[in-house]
């Protein structure tokens, strides 16, 4: 599909689709709905989860043959953007975009099928477990160990910093095995799966599951190579770096509206020229983000370049993204005043949610050193 | 009480020894370096025991119950209070009310307030912010009518720091809507309970009630609760402006942070990473330096001094410092960078977020930081406006 459009034509899909996912996230992903949900368990409503895939929108970058759209990570943009936009809890991003990506690359057979037909059509909610405790963040070490036991696996190991946790239906174990990355799958409750749930800044939660000698049978059982469980990572960041663009343009526009109303010393804050220099300073940070942003996702779609070039764009965009996000957040604060430190504002739901985003798959930091990892400086290199 | 001391006279050294141990011996262990503000329950305890040790006011003189502390043992025993990790009880009455009464107020109001700070009946509140009036305090609009004799007030006060504890509220309030700005205010003081006022508690992004909007109709307030003459109230409370900067300026926060910073590193092993040790040593040698700084208005106040306007300075670099530390440790953190409360890493608990939480505030409240850098350049480096 991707390759028969031209490109006039994508481009009035994608108006389409961002007019019709805007259209739904303001009818139906209220803030104050948000708000409710913080803290829940679980923090995210699965009746919601199921609308957003009556929308297509968990099966968008699924094949057509397995219940998906075969659409590209621009039209994921644009959903995931409008979705983030309106601080739905809703694991999107590691539903349709992680464990999707993960378990699309597995070799195809009944079970990784049916998980994929249950992510397209709502009834399927995995979680990728896969970082240690520290937080580790190399797809070729993954958190877990696996051993050929009789017909099946025995699986050790603990996980953390699981999305969804509380709420999934099925956890995907990532392991090592002396083969190489081995994927088991464990429904959620099992027995012998242990769950702690830490609390984020927003209201939800990430997972910490621990297994100790679980026995899991042969069909349950996936693998694939570390490359490419390494590229689904990479689309996962990629996407996680689209929904912090989405949070801090909103706290960006929330401030410059602000500073156009709020009224001291007879005039608007906003013609404070120390106020002036800084808010168009996060100007410059969101629109050096969407430039990186949108060439990163036309590359990823594009689907010529390396394995390390796809690197190079996720950790390029998350690091820009998760730094802009970060410090959008924190001048927005500032130059609300007290307001913008209280919870009943609604800035505040848009910094809490960018405190949990930001960490996720690897902060700005983490994602600078891999960038230099993956791209050392050269004599006589050019930009 | 017995005999008042002259702690004056005692060499600083053992000044500092008998403060210390004091504190060691009966400052509650569960309380010290207290995470969020400490609500009065929790720290009333503490507020009876300094209280009935005659400690709870060291600044003020010996004859309203005070210490009665020169300068430089009262930057001691603030020191001591600091390194102990004392919790901060509500000290509005102590820090403020109390020395702005003993300065301005009527005697028959020293009588009445000034034993009741000390005995812990009288919980004080700062009413001056405004929906409409934060940085530009002196546009308030709350208002006070005489009618006889009594003020009749209505309006709105909002992010009064713990007013829910609070017993008493102190505020500026407008008497003269003709005059000036700054000329047609007061300093009026007010039971919280008084019919016509109402509190309702602000959560704030951390989702602590730490703070309240406070609102008045029709609140009939006896003349004599008046402090100084009527519509020379902003005078009065400017007074109080040098005490907070510096109070405001310290390097403790800074401290506390970069010592968890610190120990989630060694935690970490984070000692060979160069790009964390760069980072780290950056805000190491702010926090030294701006130590140093404090250290040089301190020996000011320690002379018998006043302050300039240059201790702005102290807000500014402090709170900032304190900001950027907490944002370190929530970058070192990496994956866990968005967990709330008592986090494990490598085996030990660190709270990244309340840090962070704490830090955003500091350069808002007591004068934003944009309003101090204003200050510093038109009235130090006299820059034209
Ligand atoms: C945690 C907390 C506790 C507090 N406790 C109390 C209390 O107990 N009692 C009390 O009375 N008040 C209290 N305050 C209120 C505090 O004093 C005000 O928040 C502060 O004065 C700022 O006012 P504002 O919030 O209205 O922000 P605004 O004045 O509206 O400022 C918004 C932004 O504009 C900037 N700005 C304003 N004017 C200028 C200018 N001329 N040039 C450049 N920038 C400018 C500010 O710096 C800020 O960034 C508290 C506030 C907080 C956050």
């Amino acid at each position: 599909m991707l390759d028969t459009a031209t490109e006039a034509e994508r481009s009035d899909q994608l108006r389409l689709l961002a007019d019709s996912a805007t259209a739904f996230a303001s009818g139906r992903l209220s803030l104050a709905r948000a708000r409710k949900l913080r803290g829940e368990k679980p923090e995210f409503d699965p009746a919601m989860l199921a609308e957003l895939a009556g929308q297509g929108w968990t099966g968008l970058l699924l094949p057509e043959e397995l219940g998906g759209f075969g659409l590209g990570f621009a039209e994921a943009a644009v959903v995931i953007d409008s979705v983030a936009g309106q601080l739905a809890p809703e694991p999107l991003v590691p539903v349709a975009v992680l464990a999707a990506g993960v378990l699309r690359r597995c070799a195809a057979g009944e079970r990784r099928d049916a998980l994929l037909g249950g992510i397209a059509d709502g009834s399927v909610i995995p979680g990728l477990a896969w970082q240690n405790a520290t937080g580790g963040l190399d797809p070729a070490d993954p958190a877990f160990t696996a051993t050929v036991q009789g017909e099946g696996w025995s699986v050790s190991g603990q996980a953390r910093f699981v999305r969804p946790g509380s709420g999934a239906t099925h956890f995907l174990l990532a392991a090592r095995s002396d083969k190489g990355i081995e994927l088991l799958v464990v429904e959620a409750g099992s027995d012998g799966l242990k769950l702690v749930s830490e609390a984020q800044a927003d209201g939800t939660s990430l997972a910490r599951i621990s297994v100790e000698g679980l026995r899991v049978a042969a069909d349950a059982h996936l693998s694939l190579s570390a490359a490419d469980f390494a590229a689904a990572i990479d689309e996962a960041v990629l996407m996680n770096a689209v929904e912090l663009l989405a949070l801090l343009r909103r706290m960006r526009t929330m401030t410059q509206d602000y500073l156009k109303t709020r009224v001291q010393f007879g005039k608007p804050i906003g013609s404070f020229q120390a106020l002036q220099h800084r808010a168009v300073d996060l100007l410059i940070q969101e629109e050096l983000t969407a430039a990186c942003l949108n060439q990163a996702i036309a590359a990823f779609d594009a689907g010529s370049c390396s394995v390390d070039e796809r690197s190079s764009y996720a950790s390029r965009a998350k690091a820009r993204a998760a730094e802009a996000a970060m410090w959008t957040a924190r001048e927005a604060m500032q130059m609300h005043g007290g307001i913008g430190v209280t919870d009943e504002y609604e800035l505040s739901l848009y910094v809490n949610r960018t405190l949990a985003l930001a960490p996720w798959l690897g902060n700005a930091s983490a994602h600078r050193r891999r960038y230099v990892r993956l791209n050392p400086p050269k004599a006589g290199s050019d930009a | 009480m017995s005999a008042v001391t002259d702690w004056n006279a005692l060499d600083d050294d053992s000044f500092r020894q008998q403060v210390r141990s004091f504190f060691r011996a009966n400052y509650p262990e569960e309380l010290r370096y207290p995470k969020t503000r400490l609500r009065w329950a929790q720290i009333r305890d503490w507020y009876l025991t300094l209280s009935k040790q005659g400690w709870l006011t060291p600044a003020w003189p010996t004859r309203y119950g005070g210490m009665g502390l020169e300068p430089s043992k009262l930057i001691i025993f603030y020191e001591e209070i600091e390194l102990h990790g004392v919790g901060r009880a509500p000290d509005m009455g102590i820090t403020m009310v109390g020395p702005l009464l003993i300065q301005n107020g009527s005697e028959e109001q020293k009588d009445y307030y000034l034993p009741k700070i000390l005995s812990g009946e009288h919980i004080w509140c700062q009413g001056y912010s405004e929906p409409n009036s934060g940085s530009d305090l002196a546009s308030l609009r709350t208002e006070a009518v005489l009618d006889g004799d009594e003020f009749v007030v209505n309006g709105q006060k909002t992010w009064t720091t713990l007013a829910q504890d609070a017993t008493h509220i102190f505020m500026l309030v407008r008497t003269d809507k003709s005059a000036k700005k700054q000329e047609g205010i007061s300093f009026l003081l007010m039971d919280v309970t008084t019919p016509g006022i109402e509190r309702r508690p602000i959560r704030n992004l951390a989702g602590h009630e730490e703070f309240c909007e406070c609102f008045f109709r029709d609140v009939r307030v006896p003349k004599a609760n008046l402090v100084g003459e009527i519509n020379r109230g902003w005078t009065i409370a400017k007074a109080l402006l040098g005490f907070e900067r510096i109070s405001i300026g310290g390097p403790k926060q800074s401290q506390y942070a970069i010592a968890r910073l610190e120990e989630l590193a060694s935690h970490l092993g984070l000692e060979s990473d160069a790009g964390f040790m760069d980072a780290y040593a950056r805000l190491k040698l702010d926090v030294l330096d701006h130590a140093a700084l404090y250290t040089r208005f301190i020996d000011q106040v320690r002379r018998g001094e006043k302050l300039g306007s240059d201790v702005s300075m102290l807000k500014v670099i402090g709170t900032e410092t304190y900001q950027k530390i907490s944002q370190l440790l929530i970058e070192t953190a990496g994956s866990a960078g968005g967990l709330v409360d008592d986090v494990e890493m490598a085996g030990e608990d660190f709270d990244w977020l309340t840090s962070y939480y704490n830090a955003r505030p500091a350069t808002i409240y007591g004068g934003s930081n944009e309003i101090q850098r204003n200050i510093l350049a038109s009235q130090v480096l006299g820059l034209p406006s």
